[in-house]
């Protein structure tokens, strides 16, 4: 049998794994990055603005909440699919990827999975077809890596709650018509945590953007300031109590962000390979010297590794299996993998590394933050860590 | 109206294709919907959405691995499909296959069909004529334009000096040009319920036709080879002292040796 060659982009013809319904969508959003996206990010990049104008190509694509039901306009897809549209996403810019999570993971999801009827019917088509933006408040500036230390206070007045208090690092913060805000009611501990839909131009409700990001400059990052802002009995999220809401919200997020990385370490990898067989130097190509091909031997060999972590995650995801831990790993792993193959890539490049025009310091300047965002690194490292010793490291 | 869109299959243009033994090597090369017919596609389904109450049915003549790239088209908007595939098809001339294409739509009852002005393999751009005439129905070619009213069509096709317009009556065949609009990417919601459009497999028998008549080994025309482009010569850097000798040295050389002065 005629053997195929070796695709450097697919050395483990892992693309064979999801089905020709998910291949579709996976192309089919890559197509729309490369063709629509790519060619405006340097000047977002530098402007510091996410592409708001892309918008309606967004939701038309169908990104946002694509696992959630028709009914809500969304398209039922695999959670499979879910990732793969993460991976092509991102293959553009994690802040275009962190604008899709939010939306989808963070926003829809909690609606969806913990709202009433009413707070379905409500935000859930508006946020498919991109006519709301959403974003999501539990850290805070005192409290990271410990949600459960939240400081924001819903206190039960007539007819609802009134809330007081402050978020920090919240993506798309300033754009958002809804943010689900999660305070404890009372001053109650981490179990009386509830979530809140806080709609923009609410009495009391104030947003500030970070500016001067070296970071994930393509998209909005915020802080929020809650002083006195009532928030009426039906906007609390009735289903769910505890930080069991917040934590379920990340998990959805963290699951895409570990297919996001591999996109974005597909770009990287790619464009350095690309240099590196087009840049002569003594006479030859930089890519036929043998520290050149180590690197991007082991490039090569990780992504194959964390997209293959990716799929096999997607799978027990799609039969409601996947556990936290398998997500916390996939995520810490994936995104570590995808920033040192950004770094590598630019020492590929030399000079021409840390040009915007060439995207790959972007990319590794983007996966900092995603390193540090939704459970930092290290913090993944005690949840395993603790899954395999029983031994919490992190409580006090 | 239904209208019908013709699409076929053409080698990826993003793709390195090698010459082996006189005949382009297509292995591992993957297919794509012609890039002219994506335009047909999206006019197609366009000009249904405008007139209400109309369907496109997508026609093409492919192999078993040709389904993949139908449902992407399903995906944008297309409602059913047929699919032409008999392996008495290898090597078929244009007039042929429009005669095939001819057969197949012929019974849908169909008010226009559209389809790419030409294959990016072959650049023939015979098929969608050649339909039109077997059909009996009228023809524009590289249309940037349509509106339909009632049974007329108003089609505009840009010329190297202008803009042309054309009338005429339903139904006919138009070939799709660059520029007609701005092909859409295939939606979530669109690939997800492409999985429950159909597509009817036709042999040559279905549709009543003689593999002796429209079969490859019939063609009156053939593809026989094809060759790469000559390697171009590197250019020469001309030396001299001074500006002066530099000019007189390619002013000599573009008389004498390259003779176009």
């Amino acid at each position: 049998m005629p053997q195929p060659k070796t695709d450097p982009h697919d050395i483990y013809r892992i693309m064979e794994l999801f089905s020709d319904e998910e291949r579709l969508i996976h192309d089919s959003v890559l197509d729309w990055v490369k063709e629509r996206f790519l060619p405006l990010i340097e000047e977002h990049y530098e402007a510091g603005t996410f592409p708001l104008e892309l918008l309606p190509e967004l939701a038309e694509l169908g990104v946002f909440g694509p696992t959630l039901p028709e009914k809500y306009g969304c398209a039922e897809a695999s959670y499979t699919a879910y990732g793969l549209i993460n991976q092509a996403l991102e293959y553009g810019d994690s802040g275009l990827r962190s604008f899709v999570s939010v939306q989808s993971g963070l926003v829809m999801y909690p609606i969806y999975a913990f709202g009433s009827e009413a707070q379905k019917d409500r935000w859930l088509p508006q946020l498919a077809s991109g006519k709301a933006i959403g974003c999501f408040g539990l850290t805070e500036p005192n409290h990271g890596s410990n949600p459960g230390g939240m400081e924001t206070i819903a206190t039960p007045v007539e007819g609802g709650y009134r809330l007081n208090g402050a978020k920090a690092w919240i993506t798309n913060g300033c754009l958002a018509d809804v943010a689900v805000i999660w305070a404890k009611v009372g001053d109650g501990d981490s179990k009386s945590i509830r979530g809140f839909l806080v709609e923009k131009g609410t009495a009391g409700f104030s947003t500030a953007e970070y500016k001067k990001k070296l970071s994930l400059r393509a998209s909005v990052t915020s802080e929020l300031f809650l002083k006195d802002v009532f928030v009426p009995e039906e906007n609390m999220l009735p289903n769910v109590q505890g930080l069991k809401g917040p934590l379920s919200c990340l998990n959805q997020a963290r699951y895409g962000i570990a297919w996001g990385a591999m996109g974005s370490a597909m770009f990287t990898f790619e464009t350095a390979l690309r240099y590196g067989l087009e840049r002569e130097q003594f006479g030859r190509p930089i890519a036929g010297f043998q520290l050149q091909q180590l690197k991007l031997s082991e490039m090569a060999t990780d992504i194959v590794k964390g997209r293959l972590v990716a799929w096999r995650l997607g799978q027990l995801r799609n039969a409601g299996e996947a556990t936290p831990v398998q997500v916390s790993l996939a995520k810490r792993d994936n995104v570590n993998t995808a920033l040192r193959i950004a770094r590598t890539a630019r020492t590929i490049m030399g000079g021409m590394g840390i040009m915007l025009e060439s995207h790959v310091m972007r990319h590794a300047n983007n996966l900092e933050s995603v390193y540090t965002y939704e459970g930092t690194h290290d913090i993944h490292h005690l949840i395993l860590g603790e899954a395999l010793t029983g031994l919490a490291a992190y409580e006090g | 109206m239904k209208i019908v869109v013709i699409v076929k299959e053409v080698p990826d243009t993003e793709a390195k294709i090698t010459i082996n033994g006189g005949k382009p090597d297509l292995s591992g090369v993957k297919m794509i919907i012609n890039p002219y017919d994506e335009y047909a596609v999206e006019e197609a389904i366009q000009q249904a959405d405008k007139l209400g109450d109309s369907s496109v049915t997508v026609v093409m003549i492919g192999d078993d691995n040709s389904k993949k790239n139908l449902t992407n088209v399903l995906a944008l908007g297309a409602e059913d499909a047929i699919l032409v595939k008999d392996a008495a098809l290898a090597g078929s001339d244009p007039l042929q296959l429009a005669k095939v294409l001819k057969a197949a739509i012929e019974p849908l009852g169909a008010g226009m069909v559209l389809a790419g002005r030409q294959g990016v393999d072959h650049d023939w751009g015979m098929t969608g004529i050649a339909l039109a005439e077997l059909l009996g129905w009228g023809h524009v070619g590289l249309i940037t334009g349509l509106e339909i009213s009632g049974d007329s069509f108003k089609a505009t096709s840009d010329g190297d000096n202008g803009k042309m317009t054309f009338e005429g009556s339903l139904p006919a065949v138009f070939t799709t040009d660059k520029g007609i609009n701005e092909p859409r990417y295939a939606s979530l919601k669109g690939i997800m319920a492409a999985k429950k459009k159909t597509v009817a497999e036709k042999s040559l028998a279905d549709l009543g036709l003689d593999a002796a008549v429209v079969g490859g080994a019939a063609a009156k025309v053939s593809f026989v080879g094809a060759d790469l482009p000559p390697q171009k010569q590197p250019g020469r850097i001309i030396d001299g002292d001074s500006v002066q000798a530099k000019v007189a040295t390619l002013v000599d050389a573009l008389r004498n040796e390259a003779k176009v002065i």
